[in-house]
């Protein structure tokens, strides 16, 4: 499995528990889910960073 | 000039790679261009590059089916309505990224956020709107033409294929660090927004930056080609 495809697996589970926590939070904390949503975006950002940084670009094998 | 591997036949073409003068028996070519027997790409590396290529050269669209139901104006009249007419050319990704744009828009006006600039933004949002008219039209056109439509050909390259920045990710961060300290009360983003006109000089940085670094690949690689063409004729 090459870590392209390990990111590709990963990025439900992820997603998941951090909904999964961020719910945990809203429960438990002062930290209201209405707060900490953004989060969600900032991981699906890392998700999308690190599934393109383990795969080498197509500008990398060049057209010239 | 004669050619450098047989001194006494005169070079009918040039590599591209090198430069070395080749007669027709040398001449390698490849990717519609000449080069030597060194630098010739190995078949089956040159087709996922011309594969990689193909979408970053609008001079050369792929064929795609002939559709010829597609109705510009219909797509027109449609793309008036945000996010329908991408939809009605079969781009349900886009067709949703055309109505948030729109709501957004529509939200900043009706906010407090705008600070004094609610005319500009009531203009933005009728250029978006017959943006994204225009847009369905050529989309409509071209699916006529059987041209191949991508899922975000005219929209701007939020995948970053052509570059090696990756542009979604970064926004997608930035955005979100931006939402979270105004949820949490750290920066309101009433105060973050206040500083919008420095979004256009780093834009204008940027494309400094890309023209002094020859980062125009596709219109520079289409002009390289031309002549290149040439060559062998």
């Amino acid at each position: 499995m090459t870590s392209n495809e390990l990111v590709g697996a990963v990025r439900g589970p992820i997603i998941l528990i951090t909904v999964g926590t961020l719910f945990a939070l809203d429960h438990f904390t002062p930290w209201g889910f209405q707060q900490t949503w953004p989060v969600l975006l900032i991981v699906l950002g890392l998700l999308t960073l690190l599934g393109r940084m383990s795969r080498p670009g197509p500008s990398a094998g060049g057209v010239s | 000039m004669n050619c450098a591997n047989h001194p006494d036949i005169p070079a009918a073409a040039f590599c591209r790679s090198c430069g070395k003068p080749l007669c027709e028996t040398c001449k390698r070519p490849a990717q519609g261009t000449i080069y030597c027997e060194e630098h010739v790409p190995a078949p089956s590396v040159s087709t996922p590059a011309a594969v990689a290529a193909a979408p970053a050269i609008p001079a050369h669209p792929a064929q795609g089916p002939v559709d010829l139901s597609a109705s510009p104006g219909l797509a027109f009249t449609l793309g008036l309505i945000p996010g329908v007419g991408a939809i009605y050319n079969g781009q349900y990704a886009k067709g949703l990224v055309h109505a948030i744009i729109f709501g957004l828009l529509v939200s900043i006006v009706s906010s407090d956020y705008a600070g004094g600039l609610e005319p500009l933004f009531g203009i933005l949002i009728a250029c978006w709107e017959f943006y994204m008219a225009m847009e369905a039209y050529h989309t409509a056109r071209k699916r006529r033409a059987g041209e191949q439509v991508d899922e975000f050909s005219s929209l701007f390259n939020l995948q970053g294929r052509g570059s090696r920045v990756p542009m979604g990710a970064v926004l997608l961060i930035l955005l979100g660090i931006l939402l979270l300290l105004n949820t949490t009360d750290i920066i309101p983003l009433q105060r973050v927004l206040r500083y919008w006109p420095v979004l256009l000089i780093v834009f204008g940085v940027y494309l400094l930056f890309l023209r002094l670094t020859g980062g125009g690949r596709t219109s520079s690689t289409a002009a390289e080609a031309n002549p290149e063409v040439r060559h062998d004729q």
